[in-house]
């Protein structure tokens, strides 16, 4: 297999710098990828590949950093939203569909006895920490270091335009520390109003980490007895490890729970649902946007929701990610090399075990993807239920190149 | 807010050193070197910076800590008073300690300081050099402020690893993080962990003056950024600090 050729991704970033700041920005940036390796345009996308401008292929790893989980350009949810859209998308009065995908929600999400629609979870996090305030009347909210709940000024994913007052309220704990936290309610006591956590662990860069079997019931245990909301940011991984959310998976209940990514296999959709304790300082927000009441996309969650039900999804991406991941593990080990995975198979993480620095990440992953197979050297990827085992061992026979290069070019 | 006293430290220990490129690549300041053998020490107070400014043979090297014997010692009673000398703003008048009388080797560093003001200023060295000795004061400014901005020493302690700034074909140094003070090294690192390299010294300047979209230029290759981004992207407040402390002059115009 030759290497592919970018040169309509280059034009097209050459043009795009002149308009667009970064040319592309955010998570997108081709800058934390590897730059050269990675394509920057995409012209179509099905299933589990999508094709860059210049005509190449990709197995997708990244499924659009987590919103694909059914598959890119998937009929049935495609036909449900172009179907509502051609009735209407936004309106003057909101659509009978919101109501129809708040009961199903309800019926789904364990412990969800409300939910509030949005665009992003950014607006359902930063929609969390407000009515943990508002219910509790306090005025600080406890986040891990190295979490990522958006890029509003609290959440400290930003270095720019950010003043020191934007974050005064914010309280930081490594994840999963329980100590830690004790340490900081004594510090501020009776002034915590939410504690906002992922599921588990999930930063740029590093490995994922999993909670142990006791974290979740004693960190509920901890809230209940400070009485602190505890928030669930299940943006990312929501829908990959149990439809009625992480949080039951993990064995817990929260108070309130951000959704998005996945709910609508890839349009924009988020929710916020909580616990019938807030319903009424909910109820008292004033809390809106132009195009949070949308409803084809409303007609493709529900579609979506229906077919993840179907298909018993979260099986089907575990199955793919464990065999993708023995596969690496086995060829790495075939070469020489070792690898740490990290994270549920549905939503895997691979580095090097030996390197801090991603060196032989960024080698590995670059050269997969001038041979099709899209992985991301610092960030979690995810499976789908489009990726089949024919996909899977293609991955591993390109993976089997890359593990060669990096151990031609590192030792080890 | 900036504090005087790192101030002092980036003015002895990263924008004064500058001298020492200049007296190997800059035709003009290596005559002025050539006019004096000696060593000038530069004091804040009795326990601020100090550094001694040695000529030799037409080269200049320039020593934090200045230790040993000198032959003109200059004592600025305050950081603000050695601060103004390079700002150019407030009272600057140095207590001639030692060596007053050496009026040779004071007016030697003084044009000196003139001419690597005026090429600090631009326009006035090869792009190469400006390229060079910019990084060397961006590098040594980052490891100064990385090891004593009380906003940034807990950011730089969280760090391990060799972060390089290279030209291709060119100039490089590096700031080690890899275990208590960042220490500023001139010179590359077989595989440093991350790796910023500029295609050119033109997009290094422009970088350095904060006139190039970053991230658009790696993209479009001009720019490599690999290994530990992770440290790039903390380097990279640190970056947006030098500003802060340094005045746009003397990193480059």
């Amino acid at each position: 297999m030759s290497d592919y050729i970018l040169k309509k991704s280059f034009e097209l970033m050459a043009r795009a710098v002149r308009v667009i700041p970064q040319g592309t920005y955010g998570h997108f940036t081709p800058a934390f990828a590897v730059p050269g390796s990675y394509p920057y345009y995409f012209s179509k996308a099905k299933g589990s590949h999508f094709w860059d401008v210049d005509g190449n292929e990709y197995i997708d790893y990244m499924c659009a950093y987590g919103p694909m989980i059914l598959g890119y350009a998937n009929d049935k949810i495609d036909d449900a939203y172009r179907k509502q859209a051609s009735l209407g998308s936004c309106c003057s009065v909101v659509s009978d569909l919101s109501v129809d995908l708040a009961e199903r929600i309800t019926r789904t999400i364990d412990g969800a006895d409300w939910v509030m629609f949005a665009k992003n979870g950014a607006d359902t996090t930063s929609m969390a920490i407000m009515l943990a305030r508002g219910y509790k009347k306090r005025t600080k909210i406890v986040l891990a270091e190295g979490g990522y709940h958006g890029t509003q000024p609290w959440s400290g994913s930003n270095s720019v335009g950010i003043n020191p007052s934007d974050r005064t309220d914010i309280v930081m704990v490594p994840w999963g520390d329980l100590n830690a936290f004790k340490e900081v309610i004594a510090i501020h006591k009776d002034q915590i109003a939410g504690a906002m956590f992922t599921p588990y662990h999930h930063p740029a860069f590093e490995d994922q980490k999993l909670p142990e079997s006791s974290f979740w019931p004693a960190m509920r245990r901890i809230c209940d007895e400070n009485d602190i909301m505890l928030i669930i940011d299940d943006v990312r991984a929501g829908w990959r490890l149990d439809l009625k959310g992480s949080a039951h998976y993990f064995g817990i209940r929260p108070d309130m729970a951000c959704f998005s990514k996945a709910m609508a296999n890839g349009y924009p959709i988020s929710m916020l649902v909580g616990t019938e304790k807030l319903r009424i300082t909910t109820s008292k927000a004033y809390l809106t946007g132009s195009f949070w009441m949308n409803t084809p996309e409303m007609a493709a969650t529900l579609v979506c929701l229906d077919e993840m039900e179907r298909i018993n999804v979260t099986k089907v991406v575990k199955e793919l990610g464990e065999a993708l991941m023995k596969g690496l593990v086995d060829l790495a080990a075939v070469h020489g090399l070792k690898v740490s995975i990290s994270g549920p198979p549905s939503i895997p993480f691979m580095k090097f075990a030996n390197e801090t620095n991603s060196l032989r990440s960024q080698l590995f992953c670059g050269e997969c993807a001038k041979r099709g197979v899209f992985f991301h050297p610092h960030h979690n990827w995810f499976l789908s239920a489009a990726h089949t085992m024919e996909d899977i061992n293609k991955s591993l026979e390109v993976a089997d190149t890359g593990f060669k290069i990096v151990k031609k070019n590192f030792g080890g | 807010m900036i504090d005087q006293k790192i101030l002092s430290k980036i003015y002895l220990g990263a924008v004064l050193p500058t001298m020492e490129a200049l007296s190997i690549e800059d035709p003009e300041a290596s005559s002025y070197a050539a006019q004096w053998n000696g060593r000038i020490r530069i004091a804040v107070g009795f326990t601020g910076p100090r550094c001694d400014i040695a000529f030799k043979d037409s080269r200049v090297e320039v020593e934090s800590g200045g230790r040993g014997r000198s032959n003109v010692y200059l004592f600025f009673p305050t950081t603000k008073m050695l601060n103004a000398l390079f700002t150019g703003k407030g009272l600057s008048i140095p207590i001639p300690l030692k060596g007053f009388t050496r009026l040779k080797g004071l007016k030697v560093f003084s044009l000196l300081a003139k001419r690597m003001e005026k090429v600090l200023d631009g326009g006035a060295a090869p792009e190469k050099i400006m390229a060079r000795i910019t990084m060397d004061i961006m590098v040594r400014t980052l490891a100064i402020i990385a090891g004593d901005d009380p906003e940034l020493h807990p950011l730089a302690q969280k760090l391990h690893g060799k972060m390089e700034f290279r030209i291709k074909n060119g100039h490089a140094a590096y700031v080690d993080f890899t275990g208590g003070r960042p220490k500023s090294i001139v010179g590359t690192l077989e595989r440093p962990d991350c790796l910023f390299e500029f295609a050119t010294d033109d997009i290094f300047l422009k970088v350095a003056e904060d006139k190039v979209d970053v991230l658009a230029e790696a993209s479009l290759l001009n720019i490599s950024l690999k290994g530990d981004l992770h440290m790039a992207q903390v380097v990279n407040i640190f970056l947006d600090k030098i500003g802060a402390y340094l005045p746009q002059k003397e990193v480059a115009k």
